[in-house]
């Protein structure tokens, strides 16, 4: 009996499985993550769609960087990486810093409270009328917590720079939204 | 020298971070990754097209008796489209008739709404009852999404004589519509009020049942006149989101540490700071002040959605700065607090089933209605005695 032809080998079982399973993993990921992101791209951008925008660009790249990128964990720093570099490119494309005339308007939000409504208001229009590179700082350190340090690596800025304009950001509030100083800055006797 | 509240500002940060609408970005993020690819692909091969062209051209420049090949011009390639979320549909519902059933034995009229399941998966109907002399009647509002403007702004007047709501884009992004229903069955009211599509936004009735606060994106705070349709905008001292007493003799409010009760001519009366404003647990929010200016019923912030400590309301005297020990049995679960006349205190409680159950000032139990338990739990509107 004559030797049997070799059929084509088929791809194995296991690169078809890692194939799918890195696709569900980036449907998971993007699921998982779209809303953190958004926050902290709502913040940074003062608008939903232009935060939309910055969280698709980053999620693109961060898509392209897949197959690079090993834990979940890496992905959202990768991405949030990317979602802070468009945003400093973009700084950086215009030839001046400029800031909103007009504050955004109020959006959706759970059932909640007056009080809160109204801080929200005071806190959305004196973000407005900070530059972007200001509300980029102020929310790496305050809203994600990061240091000095890690903020300037983020967004491959001196640590000097990430100082003078945290505080230059944190003086504009005090200066445009009187009722948030108030809020913020606590009397020290010293 | 001022020091800087960081878990103030951290707290109101993520607060204003929630006002962020969640989307699928999944397919808009595919897409455009494959663009990217085709657009980097095409770069490439018009570089290499554009490379081998100009190699050629010179070569043919500098070979003898020999004509430069024409050039053509290089393509541009230009950014495709960016791909956003479409803009999402809104419902534009009119009430239904009013349907008529036996209901709880009650003194008085309680006007509730409650949020059922809709005829079609994914909608909902929003259903406005009135509760008198052991009849309920219905009417309802269908076709909503949880997201609809309507079901984040609906809002009785104090008389009991109009619902009002807005309809809109739930992203506040085009102009929307507040619409006054009377409550007796008579034709809607529209009007042009491009108001802020967000809970907590408005509408708020002003005492008078005759006017409407709402947060115009144009105008800005304001109130309007149902009678004449006249916006006049809010000047008064202190936050314009405020809960008014049902006899309409104060209002009050929180800042995010104090809680600030002022009468009806916008004199601060009482102001007291609350514990939650300490940012030990999580921020509160005033939902209802009582008729002598001195209770606030007290409810957690968004920010402490989770846990057992979800939906549940307290009474805060703002006179003494604490908690009011509340009628009824010790552990409870009180989802609403609202303020009666002569001191009484209706109060939501829940358990297997939706309790209602009306106090004397001294704490004395006057009535209760209990309405089955399930998905849909009934939240009063108002109680006119």
């Amino acid at each position: 009996m004559g030797e049997q032809p070799l059929a084509a080998p088929a791809p194995p079982p296991s690169l078809w499985r890692e194939r799918a399973t890195t696709a569900e993993d980036f449907d998971a990921f993007v699921r998982a993550r779209t809303p953190a992101l958004l926050r902290s791209a709502y913040l940074l951008t003062g608008d939903q769609y232009l935060a939309q925008d910055l969280v698709q660009s980053a999620l693109i790249r961060t898509h392209r960087a897949w197959r690079r990128l090993e834990t979940q964990a890496h992905a959202e720093a990768y991405t949030r990486r990317a979602m802070y570099h468009v945003q400093v490119a973009l700084w950086r494309r215009r030839p001046k810093e400029s800031t909103m005339d007009t504050p955004p308007e109020p959006r959706y939000h759970a059932p909640d409270e007056a009080g809160a409504v109204l801080n929200r208001v005071l806190l959305r229009n004196a973000l407005a009328k900070l530059t972007s590179r200001q509300r980029a700082v102020l929310v790496l350190r305050f809203f994600e917590d990061l240091s000095e340090t890690e903020t300037a690596q983020l967004l491959g800025v001196q640590v000097g720079t990430v100082k003078s304009q945290t505080s230059k950001a944190l003086a504009r509030l005090r200066v445009v939204s009187p009722e948030l100083a108030q809020r913020y800055f606590a009397e020290v006797t010293r | 020298m001022n020091e800087l509240r960081r878990e103030v500002l951290r707290a109101d940060l993520a607060d204003l971070a929630r006002e962020s609408v969640p989307v699928d970005l999944r397919e808009a993020v595919l897409q455009g990754s494959r663009r990217a690819t085709v657009r980097r692909r095409v770069a490439t091969a018009v570089a290499v097209t554009a490379i081998t062209a100009l190699a050629i051209g010179t070569l043919a420049a500098v070979l003898p008796g020999r004509r430069a090949l024409p050039t053509h011009p290089t393509p541009t390639v230009t950014a495709s489209p960016k791909v956003t979320a479409s803009p999402l549909g809104y419902a534009d519902p009119t009430l239904s008739a009013w349907t008529e059933k036996t209901g709880p034995s009650f003194p008085g009229t309680l006007y509730l709404a409650w949020l059922n399941p809709g005829q079609t998966t994914g909608t909902y109907r929003l259903d406005f009852s009135v509760l008198a002399n052991g009849r309920l009647r219905t009417a309802s509002l269908g076709d909503l999404s949880t997201d609809d403007c309507v079901n984040r702004s609906y809002a009785l007047s104090p008389d009991g004589r109009y619902l009002a709501w807005i309809v809109g884009d739930p992203r506040g992004r085009v102009g929307q519509t507040l619409v006054v229903q009377p409550t007796d069955g008579g034709p809607a009211t529209r009007y042009p009020a491009h108001a802020a599509c967000s809970s907590g936004y408005g509408p708020y009735w002003q005492p008078d049942s005759r006017s409407v606060f709402v947060y115009d994106n144009e105008r800005g705070p304001g109130t309007l006149n149902i009678t004449t349709g006249a916006f006049t905008p809010y000047v008064a001292y202190g936050s314009p989101f405020s809960v008014w007493s049902a006899n309409g003799a104060y209002r009050a409010y929180s800042d995010g540490l104090e809680i600030v009760v002022l009468d009806r001519n916008g004199q601060v009366v009482r102001q007291h700071a609350h514990p939650a404003g300490t940012g030990c647990c999580g921020g509160f929010s005033v939902r209802g002040v009582s008729n002598d200016g001195r209770l606030v019923g007290v409810g957690p912030s968004p920010s402490e959605t989770s846990g057992s400590n979800w939906g549940f309301m307290t009474v805060f005297d703002v006179a003494t700065g604490k908690d009011v020990k509340l009628p009824g049995p010790r552990i409870q679960a009180v989802e609403q607090v609202v303020f009666g006349p002569n001191g009484r205190l209706l109060l939501v409680t829940m358990g297997p089933n939706t309790t209602l159950t009306l106090y004397s000032a001294a704490g004395n139990q006057i009535a209760a209605a209990v309405f089955p338990g399930g998905p849909a739990v009934p939240g009063v509107l108002a109680y006119l005695p």
